[in-house]
């Protein structure tokens, strides 16, 4: 018998042997996509019968983002699958018969698992031509649903290949079904493990740790764990490059499980793990990362307790999963202290690894780069013009809203210089305390500084020449960075960013726009201006603006609803008086900005409330203005104008509408823990409430 | 033929074969005896290919097995608890084997089954015990291999189907010079089918000898003597294995061919002698004491 021939009868054999399961795999995949797709399409119809448009948009939507049922699906087929087929290992009597045949152990896994995966395959590609069918009838074939579909099935196969090797890989390392399956739940989470576990390390433990930074530096997390596969959707970056590198490593999973599957010794049956050598390459990392997310754990659950019950979690878990392991190990409790001193060391390590997170020992806050090492730097000031919407265009052309941290993924500028130096403000305004715990007991319990001025925050972004992409985020004093965050402002680049105005009326997103002032009294509409030359003339401002500008408080605040897209485009856009040439157009059309910056007088004011939020409990207690906790225990003093008449006067003179502060709060910094409720008499007679706050440094 | 040389393979602390030596010649029917333990199926299976060993060699007609395609296409193993697919029949095991091993005999697999009273289409899981090791035996005869082995096969057979299966063994080995290697623990199981014999105990080999040689050569005198000095005269140049005394009875068992040791009887004048053959285990038990081991605490 030629090798074909007992390959074929093997492979022939080995389906005939799983057609229940090949039924089962199927149902399980008619059910999770066509059927529920059709579910949904049916669903969305009720709600889009207008709209053919936007039912097909959220259908590929639904295949995008909402494919995850439809992944899990694929993972948990990938598992089973895996111990379907090579779940014989376990059993003596089944390694007996196979590896008795004459077929080599590298042709029998091959058959396995072929015959396990390609008719998986071939069932999900018949659920995506079921889909495809149901799009059809439903009338949703589109480009975008198309292509949705082809993505979710590609995504569908490759998250099954990924839990399909995992779980063999598992397979081949272990003894017995119970601790193939906990494997394979380790191999599945670790690398997620480990990635939340280090930022949280990160995000707790040091002062300029961005958040935004996770996904870059967990890329090795998203190409190992096939969760991860699940969760990428076409829009993601480097998207050709991840799928190479997952089918890349789909043949690598696939050699090693071959591999360990020829080393496999048949007589590991009834073992834990089949190679000696594993139970201390799966313990050491698993006892450091349990010390450590114990004591984390803790110290995140009970912030108020010393440091010492850090350290006591920390030895208690590292220690608990050392006897866990070793009883999963030796299969008994006798000897479940075993090899103490690599528990000693491991706790060792991890206790380093703490202590280098907590005190920062490798400068993680200081990281400042050399000029000559960086390619491009970007940054977003985060505490500048921080209203201003960000818009995106989807793949639909519907305008969406974006991500502001999408300008720390351009190269704004080349030369770092500025960008540097604010950096090393940030750095010379770091916390002094060493101690990450006693920081975050600090925040928590400590005193709150009221009277703290609001500091500029912004985040950084190196692009290094070695290809690195470094972020960090940090809190300085404003008056120390102004000048630098000015010349990062005023750049063109960084407006280019931030301000969508013109590109948006060049794209017909304005259709109608309006402004307010203070009081919310309408400037004008767009019955009164041309919206075109408006915008020609704001945009010209918006270029010219410095930062200085956007210290004084603005007149009025713009709006705009694009009906297409049922958005206002224009919320978080305002004109101030150094916009010269929109006042000046304005003024063309009969509109003088002036009238709308006026402000309150002492004598249309007929009460202040004062709200401070910094008052104790016992001083509330003691003003005795209300009896019950409320809104009103907050109330600090109620100036009124016949009893008060100087102090609304002093009030009046200082005081700045609270509506127009927000956007650059900390150019025109307030005392953010007061709040004046002001009632006043309007022009027309209305009695009016409005709120404001107290510039920094004054005091009611 | 089957050469296995030094082979020793431990499990983990535990030494399961001990630098093993032993041959076993095509077209005999090699028995492998020994308690619980032994060695025997770790034997076997590293045979088989299932198993490697830690040091030494299995070489099967000249070449290494383990991992041998061309090797094992002439062995079957019958492990002590042989593997059916889940809800499988017997067709369905035959159809698979017969995709394996070329030679497998189709037509001889249904006359046997009908001839053991098996049907071929009922679920294997609902044989008995006996019933699924006879199925195994028909599989492994009708692969046609050269080497058939055998772990604890006749466990759970019943005398008949045992005779059976043993005068299927001896139709295989004249018609196509088959090979059987049989473990068991149960000696009186292979004392009519075995040609040659390996002890094993505690992972080595105590010996392996031809059956036929073992038996001819050793033999139990049963004699009451006049006096000392003829029992003295008697033992003069006789190979004695063991000594038994009961009374006046006394019982030797003596190395020497039938012809040599009735010479010697005949030639004394002693109040009663007897010579008897000597069952497997008891030869068995001389030979193992003669190496010094105490065979009760060995044997079962």
């Amino acid at each position: 018998m030629t090798s074909k021939t007992s390959w074929n009868n093997f492979f022939k054999n080995e389906i005939r042997s799983r057609i229940w399961m090949y039924i089962g795999w199927a149902m399980a995949l008619i059910f999770s996509m066509p059927v529920i797709l059709l579910m949904t399409i049916d669903t969305f119809r009720l709600n889009y019968y207008y709209d053919p448009g936007a039912l097909t948009a959220d259908v590929a939507m639904f295949l995008g983002s909402g494919y995850g049922f439809y992944g899990f699906v694929a993972i948990g087929l990938g598992i089973l699958t895996a111990f379907f087929c090579f779940s014989f290992v376990y059993m003596k009597s089944a390694v007996d018969l196979y590896h008795s045949l004459p077929v080599r152990r590298g042709k029998l896994f091959a058959i396995r698992y072929l015959s396990g995966a390609l008719p998986t395959v071939v069932l999900q590609l018949l659920a995506a031509i079921l889909s495809f069918a149901v799009l059809a009838i439903r009338g949703c074939v589109a480009v975008i649903t198309v292509k949705a579909l082809l993505f979710a099935t590609l995504q569908s196969i490759m998250t099954f290949f990924m839990a399909y090797n995992i779980a063999i890989i598992a397979i081949m390392l272990t003894g017995t079904l119970i601790v193939g399956v906990l494997g394979t739940g380790t191999l599945l989470c670790f690398t997620f493990f480990v990635t939340l576990l280090l930022q949280s390390y990160r995000s707790s433990c040091f002062q300029t740790y961005y958040f935004g930074s996770a996904e870059s530096e967990s890329i090795w997390h998203m190409l190992l764990n096939p969760l991860a596969i699940v969760f990428i959707n076409s829009e993601n970056d480097r998207l050709a490059l991840r799928l190479v590198l997952i089918a890349l490593e789909l043949v690598l999973f696939f050699v090693l499980g071959m591999f360990l599957y020829r080393k496999r010794p048949s007589e590991s049956v009834g073992k834990s793990l089949c190679h000696g050598i594993s139970k201390h390459i799966i313990r050491i990392p698993l006892v450091i990362l349990a010390a450590l997310a114990g004591g984390l754990f803790v110290s995140f659950i009970l912030t108020s307790l010393p440091t010492a019950w850090y350290w006591t979690a920390f030895v208690i878990s590292g220690l608990l999963a050392h006897v866990v392991l070793e009883l999963i190990f030796e299969q008994e409790f006798a000897g479940i202290l075993r090899h103490p001193v690599q528990l000693m060391i491991c706790l060792l390590i991890a206790g380093f690894v703490s202590v280098s997170f907590q005190y920062d020992l490798f400068g993680y806050d200081r990281y400042l780069p050399n000029r000559e090492q960086v390619a491009s730097v970007s940054i977003r000031l985060g505490s500048v013009e921080n209203e201003v919407p960000h818009f995106e265009t989807g793949e639909d052309g519907e305008l969406q809203y974006g991500d502001y941290d999408e300008i720390l993924k351009e190269d704004l500028f080349t030369d770092p210089g500025t960008v540097l130096n604010l950096a090393k403000a940030g750095i010379a305004d770091l916390n002094p305390e060493r101690s990450a715990i006693k920081r975050r007991q600090s925040q928590m319990y400590g005193s709150p500084d009221y009277d703290a001025k609001e500091k500029m925050n912004y985040v950084i972004r190196y692009r290094l020449k070695s290809g690195r992409e470094v972020y960090r985020t940090y809190n300085a004093e404003a008056d120390s960075v102004l000048s630098d965050a000015a010349a990062v402002y005023e750049s063109e680049p960084y407006k280019n960013f931030i301000y969508q105005a013109g590109k948006l009326s060049a794209d017909g997103r304005i259709d109608a726009i309006e402004a307010r002032n203070w009081e919310d009294s309408l400037a004008f509409d767009g019955t009164m201006i041309n919206v075109n030359d408006l915008i020609a003339a704001y945009e010209k401002d918006l270029a010219a603006r410095k930062l200085s500008d956007l210290a004084a408080y603005p007149i009025l605040r713009l709006s705009s609803t694009d009906f297409e897209d049922y958005m206002d485009v224009m919320s978080g856009y305002y004109i101030y008086e150094s916009d010269e040439n929109t006042v000046r157009y304005l003024k063309s059309v009969g509109i003088d900005v002036q009238t709308f910056s006026k402000r309150l007088t002492p004598e249309e004011i007929r009460q202040i409330k004062v709200y401070d939020y910094a008052r104790s409990s016992e001083e509330v207690m003691e003003s005795k203005v209300a009896a019950t906790f409320s809104y009103d225990d907050g109330c600090a003093a109620t100036y009124t104008k016949e009893e008060n008449a100087a102090e609304i006067e002093r009030l009046c003179a200082i005081m700045v509408p609270s509506n127009l502060s927000y956007n650059n709060s900390v150019l025109h910094p307030t005392v953010t823990h007061v709040d004046l409720e002001v009632a006043y008499t309007d022009g027309n007679g209305n009695e009016r409430i409005a709120y404001f706050l107290l510039p920094y440094g004054e005091t009611y | 033929m089957i050469e296995i040389r030094n082979v020793s393979k431990h499990f983990d602390r535990i030494e399961a074969v001990k630098e093993i030596t032993a041959n076993m010649e095509e077209g005999t029917v090699f028995g492998l005896v020994g308690t619980n333990g032994a060695g025997k199926s770790t034997l076997l299976r590293m045979i088989s290919g299932v198993i490697k060993p830690d040091s030494g060699e299995i070489l099967i007609d000249g070449e290494n097995v383990y991992e041998n395609e061309a090797v094992k296409r002439n062995i079957f193993y019958i492990s002590d608890e042989q593997h059916f697919f889940p809800s499988a029949t017997p067709e369905q095991m035959r159809r698979f084997y017969a995709g394996i091993y070329e030679g497998f005999d189709n037509d001889r697999f249904y006359e046997l089954m009908s001839k053991f009273n098996l049907s071929t289409t009922r679920r294997i899981m609902t044989f008995s015990k006996g019933m699924k090791k006879q199925l195994s035996v028909i599989l492994g005869v009708c692969a046609g291999t050269k080497y058939l082995l055998c772990d604890e096969t006749f466990d759970g057979l019943d005398p008949v189907v045992r005779q059976a299966v043993k005068r299927l063994f001896a139709a295989d080995m004249a018609d196509r010079n088959m090979t059987p290697v049989i473990a068991s623990h149960n000696l009186r199981e292979l004392e009519d089918i075995c040609d040659h014999v390996g002890l094993l105990h505690a992972g080595g080999i105590l010996f392996s000898k031809d059956m036929d040689d073992m038996k001819l050569n050793i033999h139990k005198i049963q004699c009451v003597f006049r006096d000392d000095a003829q029992r003295e005269q008697f033992t003069e140049g006789l190979q004695v294995l063991t000594t038994e005394q009961r009374g006046s009875l006394y019982t030797f068992t003596v190395r020497g061919s039938l012809e040599e040791l009735s010479g010697k009887v005949e030639d004394m004048d002693m109040i009663f002698s007897e010579i008897l053959p000597l069952s497997l285990e008891e030869i068995f038990i001389s030979e193992t004491e003669v190496v010094g081991y105490d065979i009760k605490n060995i044997m079962e």
